[in-house]
Order: C-alpha cells, then sequence, then structure tokens
C-alpha cells in the first residue's frame, strides 16, 4: 500500500513540471504521509479505498507552505465536491471553484463565489463581489467581502498528465480594506471546464493551487 | 483511541510551525514588566488581553513579571523580584512579591497625550511601594516623549513638598510602608498612595526600525535603599536603552543604568485571543453524503452485515465520541455521547450530527444530540437533517445553524436509549506528573516530578470509583527546612511534611455518584481519601439552567486530616467546611465567582474569583478570600490571595484536546481561608454544555 502511494505520487508530480507561476513555488517537497500511517482513521481508509478504486485525482498545492498533495474525490452533493487528502485536510469545489477548506490551520469556512463563478466561466471582463468566511480572534466568525475585477487573458498551452491541453487563462485581481489577491483559472477550451487554477484561501494559507490528475 | 497517532495532525503540524505564531510584538516593556520606558512607567498599554512574561536583570535586583491586559485601559501585574543581599544582618537576599495596577484614563489624541494613573507595589513589602501619574504623546509615529510625577520611591529625586497639602497635611507625609514588618504585608496600603515627595520623571523613545527602539530616560528612583546598602552606585539620573523586537515574539532590551549598571531584559508577549491555528488542524469532517447515497448504504438496507448502531458507534469513536445510547422515535434519533475530544462543543456537535445524517436512513429528519458528562446527561442540541444541508456551504452557515438549534436540558434517559455492554467501564493511565512549589525565600522554585498510576471504575453512568497513586522520583519540596508558625490549625502549611514523610502518595481514593436531582440541577457525592491533606465526605447540588449565564451552588465536606505519609491513616483534626457559592458567565469574557462559608481551618469568609475567559479556553484570573482569621494570625500575607493561569493544549498545538496547563500562583499558602481541594465540582464539570459556552465556539460548527 505505502509503495502504491508513493509511486502515485510521484508519478503524479513528475507530470507536474511546467512554467507556469501557478505551479512555479510549489512542488518543493512531498511529504511522505504514507509512511506515518500505522492504524488508519476512517477518512485515510475512505481516501486510501477511493484511491485503489481509481477515484478522479486533483493535486493540490499550497505555495506559501511550499506542500504539495493529493485529493481524491469523496462526495458531490447539490454540485459541491469535496476532496479529501491523504494528510487530513478536505477542499469543498464547485466547478473549480474553492468554496471552503477544513483542517488547514486558519480554513476558509464557507464562501459565496456565485459572481465569480458566473464572470469567470462566461469569460467577461468586468468587476464583482465575492464573500469569505473565516475564524478570527476570539473564535469569532468573520465574514469579508472583496470587491474583484476579472479580466480574460487569453489562451494558454499548458501540460497536464503528460497532454498539451489549449485553455484560456481569467485572473481575478480583488481587493478589500486591508487585504488583495489574485486568482488565476484555466478552463479547457474544448469544454470550457476549469483544469487548473490558483486561490487565494485565507490569510495564513495563502493561495492553493489546484490541477486536475489521472481521472479527472 | 486512533486519534493520538492521527496522521492529518501530525503532517500538518508542518504547516502550523509555518504559521506566524500567536506571540505579539512585545510593545515598550519596562525593567518592572509592565508599559513603559526603561525603569520609568508610560501611558501605553499591552494590546487587550495581552500577557506578558518578563524577566530583568541589573545591578543586584532581578525581577521576574507577569503582566495582563485585563481590560483595554486596565493593567494588572504580579512580580516575583530578588534583590541580593538586600537583608545585610541576615547575610540574605530579599525576595519580595508585588502587585501593580495601572490605568490608561483616555487614549491618545492628535494634540492630547494619553494618561495613565497607576500603583506599585501597592500591598507587599512596600520596597516598590511608588504610585504616578504619566503622559505619553507620539510626536511622529516614531517618536514618543513620557512626562510624569511620581510618589514614593518614584518620588525620590529632587522630590518637592505635594501641591496636595493644601487640601490635607496628610498628603504631605508618606507612612511607612514597611513598619509592620511581614506581618502586615499582603494589606492594601491605602493609607500611603499619592502621600509623601513628588518627584518629575520622563523620556523619549524612538523606533529606529520595525524591530529596533532606542530609549533614553530621566528617572525619579535614587535607589536610595539599594545605594544605601552599598549595593549599587547612583551616578546618573539619565538611563539608556534599546529593544529588539523577534519575528517569534520575543523581546529583548538592554540598558545602561544610573551611570554604573548594565541591565538586561527579555520579554514575552503572548495573544491569548488567537489561537496558533484558529481553525485547528485536525482532520476535516466527513462531507454530508447525498440522501440517495445514505439510503442505498449496505446497513440501510435488508440483511445488511452492519447495523446503524454498528456503523453510529464506529464512526462517533474515530471523532472521540462515545456512544452511550440510542433511540430512533417515528422520524426522530437521539444519540447520548461522551465527548472526549473537542474543546468546542459546538464542533462535537456539528460532527457528530454530519455522522448521524450520514447513517440514518432518509426518513429520520429530526436529530437529538445529548452531551453525557460523567454519567450526568446535560444538555440536548436538537437539529432538522434538512437544515444541516442547507446550511453546509452557506456562507453563514454558523449562525444560522446556531439559530435553528434548540438547545434544552438533558431527559433522564429511558431504559431503552441505553446501549448495553458499555458498563461496567475500566481505566487506567501511567503518565509523569510535575507538582510546583513557589516562592519559598531559600528556594523560590521547588518541584516534586514522578510517575502516576490512575485507574476508575464506572460501575453505571455517574458511578466513578477512582484513585491516584504517585511515586516521586525527583523531589525538592522535601527539602525544605522552614517549619510552620501557624497559630491556627495546620491544615496547608504542613505541606513540606505531608511531602518528606510520604514515599508512595495516595492523591485520592474516591467513590463518586453524579445524578440529576431535578430539571437544571446537577448533584455530586464523594466519599474517601478526597485529597492529599483530606478524606471523609463530600455533598453538592447546582443549579444551572441551559441557557442562564448565572448558577447556584452549594456544597458540605466533613473531613478529617490525614496522616502525613499519604496512606489510609488519619489525624485527630476533623472539621465541616461548606460553602453556598454563585457563578457567572458575564458577556464580555469575564467569568465571576462567589464562595461565602466556612474554611478549613474553621474559619468563617468568602472568596471572590474573577477570570477572564477567552473564547479558545485560555483562562487568566485572581481570587482573595477573606475571612474571620485576623490579619495577624494569618500570618504572612495577610490574607490568601493568588492568580491562575489556564491555558488549553490545543491553543498551542492546534490540535484538539481537552487536556488544559493550569496553574495557580499563590503569594504564600497559609492556613486561613483554605478550601477543600475536591476533584470534580459541579460547574467545572457542566459548564461547558451549557448554552452561553456552547456559543462561544459556534464558529466551529462546520468544522
Amino acid at each position: 500500500m505505502r509503495t502504491a502511494i508513493l509511486s502515485a505520487i510521484a508519478a503524479l508530480l513528475a507530470g507536474c513540471a511546467t512554467t507556469d507561476d501557478a505551479t512555479r513555488a510549489t512542488a518543493e517537497r512531498v511529504l511522505d504521509y504514507a509512511q506515518q500511517t500505522v492504524t488508519p482513521t476512517l477518512q485515510e481508509s475512505r481516501y486510501i479505498a477511493a484511491e485503489q478504486a481509481g477515484a478522479p485525482l486533483l493535486k493540490f498545492g499550497i505555495e506559501d507552505l511550499e506542500v504539495v498533495t493529493i485529493g481524491v474525490f469523496d462526495t458531490r452533493r447539490d454540485g459541491i465536491e469535496t476532496w479529501l487528502t491523504a494528510s487530513g485536510p478536505s477542499f469543498a469545489i464547485e466547478d473549480g471553484f474553492l468554496r471552503n477548506t477544513r483542517g488547514l490551520g486558519d480554513d476558509l469556512m464557507s464562501s459565496d463565489v456565485s459572481q465569480i463563478r458566473a464572470a469567470v466561466l462566461g469569460r467577461e471582463n468586468g468587476t464583482v463581489e465575492r464573500f469569505m468566511t473565516f475564524i478570527g480572534p476570539e473564535e469569532q466568525t468573520v465574514t469579508r467581502s472583496y470587491v474583484c475585477d476579472i479580466e480574460v487573458r487569453g489562451a494558454r498551452d499548458l501540460t497536464v498528465n503528460t497532454l498539451v491541453v489549449n485553455t484560456t487563462l481569467v485572473a481575478e485581481t480583488c481587493t478589500s480594506t486591508d487585504q488583495n489577491f489574485e486568482n488565476l483559472y484555466w478552463l479547457r477550451e474544448s469544454n470550457g471546464k476549469m483544469v487548473q487554477s490558483r486561490q487565494w484561501a485565507s490569510n495564513k494559507i495563502g493561495p492553493v493551487v489546484m490541477r486536475d490528475g489521472p481521472n479527472r | 483511541m486512533k486519534l493520538q497517532k492521527n496522521v492529518a495532525s501530525k503532517a500538518l503540524v508542518i504547516l502550523a510551525c509555518t504559521m506566524p505564531s500567536t506571540a505579539m510584538q512585545a510593545q515598550d516593556l519596562s525593567t518592572y514588566g509592565t508599559t513603559g520606558l526603561i525603569d520609568m512607567p508610560s501611558a501605553a498599554t499591552l494590546d487587550d488581553g495581552a500577557l506578558a512574561f518578563t524577566s530583568s536583570f541589573a545591578g543586584p535586583t532581578i525581577r521576574n513579571t507577569l503582566t495582563f491586559q485585563i481590560t483595554p485601559k486596565l493593567q494588572g501585574t504580579f512580580r516575583y523580584g530578588v534583590i541580593d543581599q538586600y537583608r545585610q544582618r541576615l547575610n540574605e537576599n530579599l525576595y519580595d512579591r508585588s502587585f501593580d495596577l495601572s490605568y490608561r484614563i483616555n487614549d491618545e489624541t492628535q494634540y492630547l497625550p494619553a494618561f495613565a494613573i497607576g500603583l506599585r507595589d501597592f500591598g507587599g513589602t512596600g520596597i516598590y511601594s511608588s504610585e504616578y501619574i504619566v503622559a505619553t504623546k507620539s510626536i511622529t509615529p516614531a517618536i514618543q516623549v513620557t512626562a510624569g510625577l511620581g510618589w514614593g520611591r518614584l518620588g525620590e529625586r529632587n522630590g518637592r513638598a505635594s501641591p496636595f497639602t493644601g487640601i490635607s497635611e496628610d498628603f504631605g507625609t508618606r507612612p511607612n510602608t514597611s513598619a509592620g514588618g511581614i506581618g502586615e504585608t499582603g494589606q492594601l496600603d491605602f493609607d500611603a498612595w499619592f502621600k509623601g515627595d513628588i518627584a518629575p520623571f520622563g523620556g523619549v523613545s524612538w523606533q529606529v526600525t520595525e524591530k529596533l527602539t532606542l530609549i533614553a530616560e530621566y528617572s525619579s528612583d535614587e535607589y536610595s535603599r539599594e545605594v544605601s546598602r552599598g549595593l549599587l552606585s547612583m551616578e546618573s539620573p539619565i538611563n539608556y536603552g534599546l529593544t529588539y523586537a523577534f519575528d517569534n515574539g520575543v523581546n529583548l532590551g538592554a540598558s545602561y543604568l544610573y551611570g554604573s549598571e548594565l541591565g538586561v531584559r527579555i520579554s514575552y508577549v503572548l495573544d491569548p485571543k488567537t489561537s496558533q491555528a484558529p481553525s485547528g488542524i485536525e482532520e476535516s469532517p466527513l462531507a454530508l453524503q447525498p440522501r440517495s447515497t445514505v439510503a442505498s448504504a449496505s446497513w440501510n438496507q435488508p440483511n445488511g452485515a452492519h447495523s446503524v448502531e454498528d456503523v453510529l458507534n464506529a464512526r462517533l469513536a474515530d471523532q472521540g465520541l462515545m456512544l452511550e445510547g440510542i433511540s430512533v422515535n417515528g422520524n426522530r434519533a437521539s444519540v447520548r455521547i461522551i465527548n472526549t475530544r473537542f474543546p468546542a462543543k459546538a464542533q462535537a456537535l456539528g460532527r457528530a450530527a454530519r455522522i448521524m445524517a450520514n447513517t440514518f436512513a432518509p426518513e429520520v429528519a429530526l436529530f437529538d444530540v445529548t452531551f453525557m458528562v460523567n454519567g450526568m446527561a446535560t444538555t440536548t442540541a436538537s437539529l432538522a437533517r434538512a437544515d444541516l444541508e442547507e446550511l453546509e456551504f452557506d456562507l453563514d452557515g454558523a449562525w444560522k445553524s446556531l439559530a435553528r438549534t434548540a438547545l434544552s436540558d438533558a431527559k433522564p434517559a429511558g431504559p431503552s436509549d441505553k446501549l448495553t455492554g458499555i458498563y461496567p467501564k475500566f481505566t487506567y493511565a501511567l503518565r509523569p506528573y510535575l507538582t510546583p512549589s513557589f516562592f519559598d525565600p531559600d528556594r523560590p522554585v521547588r518541584a516534586e516530578i514522578g510517575a502516576s498510576l490512575t485507574a476508575a471504575y464506572e460501575t453505571r453512568p455517574g458511578m466513578i470509583i477512582s484513585g491516584e497513586l504517585r511515586r516521586p522520583f525527583y523531589d525538592t519540596i522535601s527539602d525544605a527546612v522552614r517549619v510552620s508558625d501557624s497559630v491556627l490549625p495546620r491544615v496547608r502549611t504542613d505541606g513540606v511534611r505531608y511531602a518528606q514523610e510520604s514515599d508512595i502518595e495516595l492523591t485520592h481514593l474516591t467513590a463518586e455518584y453524579f445524578f440529576r436531582p431535578g430539571e437544571n440541577m446537577y448533584g455530586r457525592l464523594t466519599a474517601g481519601y478526597l485529597e492529599s491533606m483530606f478524606g471523609g465526605v463530600s455533598a453538592e447540588v447546582l443549579w444551572q439552567p441551559v441557557n442562564s449565564r448565572l448558577a447556584l451552588g452549594a456544597e458540605v465536606n466533613y473531613v478529617k486530616q490525614r496522616d502525613f505519609d499519604m496512606r489510609l491513616g488519619f489525624q485527630d483534626y476533623e472539621v465541616a467546611t461548606g460553602f453556598v457559592s454563585a457563578y457567572y458567565d458575564f458577556d464580555n469574557g469575564f467569568q465571576g465567582q462567589l464562595d461565602v462559608g466556612r474554611y478549613l481551618a474553621g474559619d468563617w469568609g468568602g472568596t471572590v474569583t474573577v477570570n477572564r475567559a477567552f473564547k479558545n479556553g485560555v483562562k487568566v484570573g485572581a481570587f482573595f478570600t477573606l475571612t474571620d482569621v485576623s490579619f495577624e494570625d494569618f500570618g504572612e500575607g495577610s490574607f490568601d490571595k493568588g492568580i491562575t493561569i489556564e491555558i488549553p493544549i490545543g491553543y498551542l498545538s492546534g490540535d484538539p484536546s481537552l487536556n488544559t496547563f493550569g496553574q495557580t500562583i499563590r503569594t504564600v499558602q497559609r492556613d486561613g481561608g483554605a478550601r477543600l481541594d475536591i476533584r470534580n465540582r459541579l460547574y467545572d464539570v457542566t459548564r461547558g454544555y451549557r448554552t452561553p459556552s456552547m456559543e462561544d465556539q459556534w464558529s466551529k460548527f462546520w468544522r
């Protein structure tokens, strides 16, 4: 089992080498989670079972922390997918847009990205709003709003799982009173679906990079 | 339980380690450990709630200080100072405990400086006794100027007669605060405050870079007591200093003091409001599955290999939630669980509710989760499955789920609710322990370190027989040579004899019974060896409605003093002790407690406790007890008082745990105002599951 996971991670990472901004800072280090496994928790069991069953995979990277990990598809409900990682955290995604994270220490607890989703998938330049909820000091729920400019940056060729994919790059530049960040989305030319993205999750976590893996 | 070796936690500790720590930049801390220049105070404050630890060394003086920014304007300080060879005739050092308070009267405005008023050492041996009024103003963003007037020790240099003598001649002379000797320490020196000569002090601080600050001050403290003893030489009123703030929250200061001495200071400022990892690093909860997926699960099919109960049991246990009972009536499913893992009770509830939704057949629409504590059903949370489904990804999901969850006082379990085969339960643990002991002048920090074996046998819910044996391996407490000089029954001051005369210590061996005498009521009966120094019987009731911030309790005990060898024998002293107590959980994070009754030495009186409880479980508090024992009979310190600090392990590690580091620091342990140290007082056991506490951490419901 351990070897299988390790070789899976190694194989996936081999397909990671591109020159995109989004992935440049990642892939420095892979944590050998498998070697630390003693008795798996239920979540680990689910991860292992899904991975063995050939469930779709997504690659997740956290740039600021230089961590790369593999997520397996777990659940889809009301159009929102939850992806589990072997190391414990999970990511909820709707049409490729990050809806929440769990287990990162400073999680994105929830979000409303409906305006962003419409503009990015519609490939429309313009200004829209996004809302994100975090846990702040004194364990208080803090919801913040951001004003975001959407800009279609044009065609980009991307190597994904050893195949060259024609994509359109759309950028989202967001500001609030004291925060600003830039999100990037690569949309597949053929079907308009997101194949890769870089999305800001929270203050301490920074951007999360996601890229389609095999079976996806 | 598997949780301890959770891979997720290990992996993400690495994430946590790379995060900025919860430490704050130490702001302008003086050698006294309070906000100030070098030796002199300023009108600055720390961030609200900040906890600052400081050690400073200069000439013959060491000061170890804990400062707490109690409210945005009020600062409190406890200090343990040592002055080398101060007691020259005895050839001894002076060990000095002192308390300070300061209050910032106003915020700085464009034209007006911030003003503060402060009391240093307002009730100790009086060595640092002084008062001040001080103003601080930023001239540029980087330069701050401070000027003040000092009394007492701060009024020594070029002191002038007080202008207030016009109001009353009393202001002209300062009574000698240490005249009463050790017997009167601990009393508030009201008579001396703001009396005697006044002298000006002041200084400038220049923040050169984000990390480096340079300071110069004019000191009004002549250190006359130290100079007269030849302990230091006062050559100049001007002190110079620099401070450097490291990213990890450590702040170092170096100074050139009195024109003759070099000083060093190290400080660390902690922000109790912000946990190391605010949302935690534990593994993610399982996402809600579509009802169709749950319906087709094998346990919801006829002739499935596992029952719903088996699956629920395994899934809850995986989360550290122990299933005690289960029942399904129509479309309502109820579970009774013991939370062994999550300090945020709403998180335990959120996870239990999602597990129920992923397990029970789709026809079940309503979920009841009852939290069991020491065999008592405390609070029942009722939620609708449809609300969970609607709110899982909602932007305002935490708040809305709170609004849609009903919290009520739990009903007793019916016979059909209870799972069979859980009782009797037997648990045991072998672990190390550390008991510190502070402020013995011969050796300020003493400790006992050893191994502890605990075992508990729970015959049925609420009926617990448990004990602890300790074997010390390293012990400096028993080396103490000071014997009790107490004129009261020696209910606590013989602590050293207990350490000296015991080898294997039976710290407790009790039978406890926890029960619910009625709605909103809790009860406890305990009998046996209750604590290390007393055995007997104890009974307690607590009234605590589920939504109430007020709780009322009463406790009666009849106890006999145990033998010094801490085995099974008793000494002759026996006493009836008991209290009525009121607890109030203020909306602003403060908790108050008042206990009135009879203490171990037979003295009658009351204890006032005030805690600032942060929502993540960090707690900083202070207490004092006044009884009918006179200050003189009480002895050193005059009355019992102290401070407590409690820090949950999860605050530091980011991983949920019910364990906390806790320490009570008393300036001196005497026999007056001493309470029985009984385990599992009801308020502490049940409080976390009542509405005000559950709401505090509701942000973690979906975590």
